[in-house]
């Protein structure tokens, strides 16, 4: 039922039935290679929703000197909140995905899993104003600073708080 | 027509509700050498349930679980109702009450054993004369039947074995408690506190709270783990069921009934007094009744009333007609926040996390009856700490460095105001609505006056003032919309006290005027609710009561 309402979404079927012969749709830009296993059963999305997630979620939150989104699971956890939560977010969330592949298609003739990092982050910068990349960020950014990746990250240089002003003044 | 399966004892006294009042009334009757069984409608826990130590990464939503809303619409808006926790609050499924539409109103409730006390915010702040004979200072509504000189001996009693730990003040309008050690403000406190007092004359002091600063009656002393309403193995926080009630268990004479919904009071006709009470056992739903000559509730506020409202037509112990009447909450969810950019930013997720923050006592109408139209004061919690720019803009590797490095020191005040007493505001039985167990619920009426929301304005604005005063940036007045009736969880009043019998249902040791034997010792039998959290007071009049049910049961004038 819901991926059927992904593809019931216009932008995406528009999209779809403009640049699938000539695009990256189907063999993708690393040729022939199997696609590397997903490592996580989804239980809302398919495998190119969770792909998207993946990259969408390290994107906002890449890898640096500690780990990324992707690395820290955050998808699965989107994956997992949207599943189990009320339907209006998890629709909405869906219909974002879709949406946001139509423009992916539109400007570079593939899907945003498929586009090149610096695609995906014009991408990005295109829809920072909208309500889709509000929700994804939201639960990106909630996803991973709760998680042991992400809490390491926070605490890199913090101090913990003594309780005691070292402060001669006040 | 229903079996009733009676039990064969008679108790010298029943206890119903086992939070931070019924834990007082079983530990002090038990003590004194009566036999007491304790019914509360919750389950027991034990300290395998508590959950303060887990990581949000060990929940399976990390906090965020979208399950809890689902059976608790209301509960869930409390930041206290957790995804580890919350099969203690209530389902709101299976216990509904109803409000006109126009008058929402927040019930918060907890069934466990414990009751509140389990997950309570632990600010304990004595009440003064001020409070006590409020009417006397402004000529609004009733004094309390009792004064602070009454009390303060159960303040001090309550204190010593609860452990508050606080600085001292000197305050008339704020009495200082037998404190622990108080709690270290931070930097950003400190700024607020050294400004307010020299620019302002008003106290900045940090927060007076039952939480143990050192060991102290065979608990040990708080490691600021953080998140108390999740539970506390090392029983540093002060919850009912591993100080209180733990207490009248040794004893040998408390019988424990737990997952027992009492319904309403059993009344012996000839006498007119309580005879025991009828309750559901929650799991079987089994309607059974247990005995005793003196009967006390601490059912919480709504629920000893509703109890009282449920024990005869047109409500037990209510020849004076204010049974239900005079309902009180505090007016709240309304400050004003800014940034303190002269102290440098190295905030740290986890611990230590100091579990209690700063206060700032009344100032307003100390001295003076009315000010800018309003009577009555407030006061403030707040907290000053170094935060993470979770909300920095954009994404990437930009945004994942400005949410460290954009952190900044946030301070905050947000205050807590009196509500007056209004007959308006109160309760009643909708005859048209039963619970799961098949007692009839409330249908409760209440709504702010306009002195509350002046209060409330004013509060806000001088929260930003003292905030200006501190030296702090992009202040921002917070809380446009007051809180909900009730969502303070400080809901009093209802069965309240009076020397008069014809102005009230108790008198001031909390004894019904119509029912001797009765005895309404939780916030039900408040006269006016002041600007402070209620709990501790709520233990002292309890302490008070227990003692004079005491005396009167071994003198046989019950």
């Amino acid at each position: 039922m819901l991926k059927g309402a992904l593809l019931g979404f216009g932008a995406w079927k528009k999209g779809v039935s403009q640049v699938q012969v000539k695009g990256r749709l189907a063999p993708g830009p690393g040729g022939h290679q199997p696609p590397r296993p997903l490592g996580w059963k989804p239980r809302l999305f398919d495998e190119h929703q969770a792909r998207t997630v993946e990259s969408l979620t390290d994107r906002i939150i890449p890898s640096s000197e500690t780990p990324g989104a992707q690395e820290a699971g955050v998808a699965e956890y989107i994956d997992l909140i949207l599943n189990d939560g009320p339907p209006g977010p998890r629709n909405r969330f869906l219909e974002g995905l879709g949406w946001l592949d139509g423009l992916a298609l539109r400007n570079y003739r593939a899907p945003f899993v498929r586009c090149a990092a610096n695609e995906q982050n014009a991408l990005l910068r295109q829809i920072q104003d909208s309500p889709f990349f509000r929700q994804i960020k939201d639960l990106t950014v909630q996803g991973y600073y709760t998680s042991k990746a992400g809490i390491d990250e926070l605490n890199r240089d913090g101090v913990p708080d003594t309780y005691a002003c070292p402060h001669e003044k006040h | 027509m229903q079996i009733i399966a009676r039990g064969n004892d008679v108790f010298d006294a029943i206890v119903v509700g086992s939070g931070c009042t019924g834990g007082w009334a079983a530990k002090k009757l038990t003590e004194a050498g009566m036999k007491v069984a304790l019914l509360e409608a919750g389950s027991k826990v034990t300290p395998r349930d508590f959950t303060e130590h887990v990581e949000p990464y060990q929940l399976k939503y990390r906090g965020h679980s979208p399950r809890i809303a689902e059976r608790r619409p209301i509960q869930s808006k409390v930041y206290a109702c957790r995804e580890s926790n919350y099969h203690w609050f209530v389902d709101d499924i299976e216990n509904p009450y109803t409000t006109p539409d126009d008058k929402p109103f927040y019930w918060i409730r907890m069934r466990v054993l414990g009751g509140r006390s389990l997950s309570w915010g632990r600010q304990s702040y004595r009440m003064s004369d001020l409070d006590f004979k409020a009417a006397s200072h402004d000529g609004y509504g009733e004094d309390w039947p009792i004064c602070y000189a009454d009390l303060r001996p159960y303040y001090e009693e309550v204190e010593r074995y609860v452990g508050i730990s606080g600085q001292a003040e000197g305050l008339p309008q704020l009495p200082d408690s037998v404190f622990l050690p108080p709690m270290e403000m931070t930097c950003g406190e400190r700024v607020l506190r050294d400004a307010v007092k020299k620019k302002m004359g008003r106290t900045v002091t940090i927060g007076r709270v039952a939480v143990l600063t050192r060991p102290h009656n065979g608990r040990a002393a708080c490691h600021y783990c953080g998140p108390c309403e999740q539970g506390c193995i090392t029983y540093s926080y002060f919850a009912s069921l591993f100080t209180t009630i733990k207490d009248a268990l040794a004893t040998g004479r408390l019988t424990l009934l737990t997952d027992a919904v009492v319904s309403h009071l059993v009344v012996d006709k000839a006498t007119g007094k309580a005879a025991g009470v009828a309750y559901i056992e929650r799991k079987t739903r089994a309607a059974r009744e247990v005995r005793a000559k003196v009967v006390v509730l601490c059912a919480s506020t709504l629920e000893s009333t509703r109890i009282l409202l449920n024990s005869a037509p047109g409500g037990l112990a209510n020849s004076s007609g204010t049974l239900g009447h005079y309902l009180m909450d505090h007016i709240y969810r309304g400050g004003a926040t800014g940034e303190l950019a002269m102290l440098k930013a190295h905030p740290w997720y986890g611990p230590p996390r100091r579990p209690n923050g700063i206060y700032i006592p009344r100032f307003r109408n100390v001295d003076r009856a009315m000010t800018n139209g309003f009577i009555r004061g407030y006061g403030y919690q707040g907290w000053s700490r170094p935060e993470f720019a979770f909300d920095a803009p954009g994404f990437g590797a930009g945004f994942k460095r400005a949410v460290r490095e954009k952190s900044r020191w946030v301070i905050g005040l947000g205050l807590w105001a009196e509500c007056l007493a209004r007959w308006e505001n109160y309760v009643e039985i909708d005859p048209d609505r039963m619970d799961a167990w098949g007692i009839p619920v409330l249908r409760i009426h209440m709504n702010w006056s306009d002195n509350e929301l002046r209060l409330y304005e004013d509060g806000r604005q001088q929260a930003a003032e003292m905030l200006e005063a501190a030296g702090a940036k992009n202040i921002q007045l917070y809380g446009d919309e007051p809180s909900v009736p009730g969502f303070c969880i400080h809901e009093v009043g209802t069965a309240r006290m009076s020397a008069d019998p014809k102005k009230g249902v108790v008198n001031g040791f909390c004894q019904a005027h119509d029912v001797k034997n009765l005895f309404i010792t939780d916030g039900a039998c408040w006269v006016s609710i002041a600007c402070q959290n209620p709990t501790l007071t709520m233990m002292a009049i309890t302490a008070r009561a227990s003692d004079y049910i005491i005396d009167r049961y071994r003198k046989r004038e019950l």
